[in-house]
């Protein structure tokens, strides 16, 4: 819990330090941005924090290119 | 240029500088594992094909890059694509380039707390390099390229002491028997050599319109990137020569072990750290420059105004992803073992390739017009 | 000089004007009857009532005396046709400064600002009743110490003399060394209070244009009421503030400042302290002694790795130390790991602990000796050598081990010539030693890759700070770890000096 709150407590002086300075600016694609990036930033440090389970983002990888792999190892009678 | 994200240039020497340090990357700790565990004692041979192999896909980015000399790869892709999907294309890469880096800092992450400092929790590796990491993106390009000159010569030094220090250890017999398994092996050692040195520099076509061009700054990429696959193929040929194939391929660091059996006259050895920095530093530089390929990516897909300001949600991310990207090592090796080549492939020929025949369809239909 | 800048509130740029009278008392107030102001009235020959004011103690009297005092009461001699009594006050001011006053400088002025400026300054100045103008005489002349041995930074061979506080000595030191058409003195003053006297100091055609106009650009942004040291400016003008490291070289030495000049360096002397600035510096400036190019070119090269080792040794030897004896005892021979473990035994801290506790100690030794008047000075040292040594060890606070280490870390930081330098490397040491403590030897590598991060961020004027080491210019590595021959050195360094960069055919 406490890995937690010090990651929000560090995302928060982040945007309290850019986001009003962005907004005042009307730079509004980059304070859209930077939310998203910092809301993401905020959920996967969460997750890392807290040993949470989270299933690896290179499953996408490894489920994009198994067959092809699969293929071409077996093809090429490669050590797989 | 107009409204240009990047203000600092950097120098031909520099570039070269930069991509020799990238091409040794992590690449001197991992692949030699990788390759000799598809090709076993030929996998020196794999290291030749695939600097080879390397040459035409060098060759496909700089016939990219020399079309729009003034432009990065998220710009021209806009550019040829359109808005849609040139945005989506180059979103997709700084995606791509957020992974690559996530998995350099994983691979650092999980060196030193299984080899040198299993006490040191993981997270706190990660952050450490991901701090020094934004540190350097604050400074900018210049600051990075700058630094990555600064330590060239201790690199180089070091990586040749290392290597005179192996010269009595090396048995040639480690290689017998030659081309014992027919050709399909070697090419499968040599799809590693491709992709993690070299497809991997595909970050670059981010920096390219950075680089103050000047008539040698072709032959100097060329030069360097040779210059890196001679390292490659020297650490690959070593450990083979030193361990024999079985043992390179059953370690997860190769060299690491390599730089244990170093013992001349009792007075030089346990000198692997000195493996640990050079590690260190050719990936942090090319954790970096993907790090800085993604911001500037990021930047360019959605228009923003400067991309120093999404350092502190990087790291964030990169924090959480870094822990994430596996959930242990084997996993990590396997990937890098079956899958991902592929998708490295994917981004550095497949896309590049689209986009130049993009190119020259839209020069036709120009063409046409006319 | 230039015209005085900054204007007095009290005298707000009035131009003189009213009866001498007047004009004496306004002086007077102003200067709130100060007792060291003295004005000396006279009724001269021809009628003309005037009046010299001038500043004890930064006056020489008896010069003043001999060409200005005497000169007016002899003018009867002067004025045999009695055709002076006919003049108006302003053609008779002219005709004293032209005919009678035989002092070298003298100029007219005629604004309050101007006047205080110069009589503050120790000029005497004669006042004519019925004038706007008053004649500023340079008389200064007041006590100063004599040039003399450089005491910061001394040599074992090379001039001996070193700048001391007083500005228009130290042009005559530069002067005296290098005697070009092209040397360049620019004066001008800051300070809102203080209005110290700066001057900036190049080789006109060597030094880049951009860079001499950037520091009058820099020096002219200065407001600030005082400056008393040259570290003032040093930290007003420099590019980047937060740094720990100096982007403004300094010496005392004028063969220094000089060699600096033939570079295409700029120099800009400070009144008041006896040293000298010089911009841009770079980082292996501050590891190159005077010496180095009075010795020969195999022992300076030789005496110069020595410095960088040291350099290395001050900022690092107790962060390795903390590092390999907490995570990696592997890396150490099996003997010297027992010898140490042997050591450790009764010491109650973890290593990093012991470190840091030596290491501030001996600051607080350093500072004491420094503070500490110096008869007392042998106090010092028998302290810190019962801290820092046997008695220490003895008492099982310390190891021996750390006691070398901690003192080799002391000496090696007196061997980096510029001081500057050596501070940044001791601030940089406790840094380096909280990342041994967390990470090892990869908080050590990683803490390296910060620092050269942010040396090759920095720049001091324009000119990249680690050049020529990053970016590389190789043809100006022959004056940076090594020192080629001089018959080798042709060429000027690159970025500093202009396109006009041959050593032999300018």
């Amino acid at each position: 819990m406490i890995g937690f709150l010090v990651i929000l407590l560090i995302a928060g002086v982040m945007i309290f330090l850019t986001l009003p300075a962005m907004l005042r600016r009307r730079e509004l694609r980059d304070a859209a941005v930077y939310s998203l990036l910092t809301l993401g930033g905020i959920v996967f440090s969460t997750f890392a924090a807290l040993l949470l389970p989270f299933p690896s983002p290179l499953r996408l990888v490894v489920a994009a290119y198994k067959p092809f792999a699969d293929w071409l190892f077996s093809a090429m009678g490669w050590k797989g | 240029m107009k409204n240009a994200l990047e203000k600092g240039r950097i120098g031909s020497r520099q570039l070269a500088i930069l991509i020799i340090f990238m091409t040794v990357g992590d690449s001197i700790l991992i692949l030699p594992s990788l390759t000799a565990r598809a090709a076993s004692q030929d996998a020196w041979i794999s290291a030749i094909a695939g600097c080879l192999l390397a040459l035409p896909m060098l060759w496909l980015w700089m016939a990219l890059a020399g079309r729009y000399p003034q432009s990065n790869l998220a710009e021209y892709a806009r550019g040829l694509l359109g808005k849609r999907a040139g945005g989506f294309v180059s979103l997709y890469y700084s995606i791509y380039f957020f992974f690559v880096s996530t998995g350099l800092i994983r691979e650092l992450g999980d060196f030193f707390t299984i080899q040198i400092m299993p006490e040191t929790p993981l997270r706190a590796v990660h952050l450490l390099i991901l701090l020094v990491i934004a540190w350097g993106l604050a400074g900018g390009l210049e600051a990075i390229v700058r630094t990555s000159e600064l330590f060239f010569p201790w690199f180089i030094l070091l990586l040749l002491a290392l290597l005179i220090c192996l010269t009595p250890l090396l048995t040639p017999d480690n290689l017998k028997p030659m081309l014992s398994e027919g050709v399909s092996p070697i090419l499968h050692g040599s799809l590693y050599v491709l992709v993690y040195p070299f497809a991997e520099l595909v970050s670059l076509l981010m920096v390219f319109p950075y680089v103050a061009r000047s008539r040698s700054t072709k032959r100097d990429i060329l030069l360097a990137a040779s210059i890196g696959g001679l390292i490659m193929f020297t650490v690959i040929l070593f450990s083979l020569m030193v361990l024999g194939s079985y043992l390179t391929s059953n370690q997860v660091y190769p060299t690491y072990a390599l730089a244990k059996k170093i013992n001349i006259g009792s007075f030089l050895q346990r000198v692997e750290a000195v493996v640990a920095f050079v590690w260190v530093l050719s990936t942090f530089f090319k954790t970096s420059i993907h790090s800085y390929a993604f911001l500037l990516g990021i930047a360019e897909t959605f228009k923003l105004r400067s991309y120093r300001r999404f350092i502190g949600p990087f790291v964030l991310l990169q924090f959480g992803l870094t822990y994430l990207i596996t959930p242990n090592f084997a996993f990590y090796t396997d990937v890098l073992f079956k899958y991902w080549p592929f998708w490295d492939l994917t981004n550095a020929v497949l896309l590049p390739l689209v986009l130049l025949l993009a190119h020259s369809a839209s020069r036709k239909r120009t063409a046409l017009k006319a | 000089m230039t015209a005085a800048s900054g204007t007095d509130p009290a005298t707000d740029n009035q131009p003189i004007k009213g009866t001498l009278q007047d004009q004496l008392k306004f002086i007077r107030t102003t200067l709130g009857d100060s007792s060291d102001l003295i004005v000396r009235e006279m009724i001269l020959s021809t009628g003309a009532r005037c009046a010299v004011a001038y500043i004890e103690g930064i006056t020489d009297s008896l010069l003043l005396y001999h060409t200005v005092i005497s000169a007016l009461l002899d003018l009867p001699n002067a004025d045999s046709a009695g055709e002076l009594s006919k003049l108006e006050p302003e053609p008779f001011v002219r005709y004293l400064s032209d005919r009678v006053l035989a002092a070298g400088d003298v100029r007219p002025l005629d604004d309050w600002n101007t006047l205080f400026f110069y009589l503050l300054s120790g000029n005497a100045i004669l006042l004519v009743d019925g004038s706007p103008t008053a004649l500023r005489i340079g008389v200064i002349g007041f006590e100063e110490r004599a040039v003399s041995e450089p005491v910061s930074q001394s040599v074992t061979r090379g001039s001996m003399d070193a700048f001391n506080e007083n500005i228009e000595t130290g042009m005559s030191l530069l002067r005296r060394k290098i005697r070009d058409t092209r040397l360049r003195f620019d004066r001008l003053q800051v300070g809102r209070v203080t209005k110290t006297a700066l001057a900036v100091v190049y080789l006109k055609g060597i030094a880049k244009d951009e860079i001499v106009a950037e520091v009058h650009r820099r020096l002219a942004e200065i407001d600030i009421d005082g400056i008393l040291e040259g570290g003032y400016v040093e930290e007003l003008i420099q590019d980047r503030t937060y740094t720990p490291f100096p982007t403004v070289f300094n010496s005392e030495r004028p063969d220094t400042i000089a060699g600096g000049i033939l570079e295409g360096k700029v120099a800009i002397l400070v009144n008041g302290t006896p040293f000298v600035l010089l911009v841009p510096a770079l980082f292996v400036e501050f590891f190159q002694a005077a010496e180095d190019y009075s010795q020969r070119f195999d022992i300076s090269t030789l005496i110069r790795f020595i410095r960088y080792l040291s350099f290395f040794i001050t900022t690092l030897a107790p962060a390795l130390y903390v590092a390999i004896s907490t995570f990696h005892q592997e890396m150490l021979p099996t003997n010297l790991l027992i010898n140490l473990a042997a050591q450790r035994e009764g010491v109650p801290f973890p290593a990093v602990i012991e470190a840091m506790a030596m290491e501030v100690t001996y600051e607080i030794l350093r500072e004491a000796g420094i503070r500490m008047p110096r008869t007392v000075g042998q106090a010092v040292s028998i302290v810190g050598t019962l801290v820092i040594g046997q008695a220490a060890v003895q008492a099982g606070i310390v190891s021996a081990a750390m006691v070398i280490i901690v003192s080799i870390t002391a000496i090696a930081s007196y061997v980096i010539p510029a001081g500057s330098m050596s501070m940044s490397a001791r601030m940089l040491r406790f840094l380096f030693m909280i990342l041994a403590a967390s990470f090892g030897l990869l908080g050590v590598v990683i803490g390296l890759i910060g620092l050269a991060l942010h040396l090759s961020g920095l720049r001091s004027f324009g000119v990249p700070y680690m050049s020529p080491l990053s970016p590389i210019i190789l043809s100006d590595q022959k004056d940076t770890l090594f020192r080629a021959p001089w018959s080798l050195m042709k060429l000027r360094p690159r970025l500093v000096a202009s396109d006009n960069n041959q050593r032999r055919e300018t």
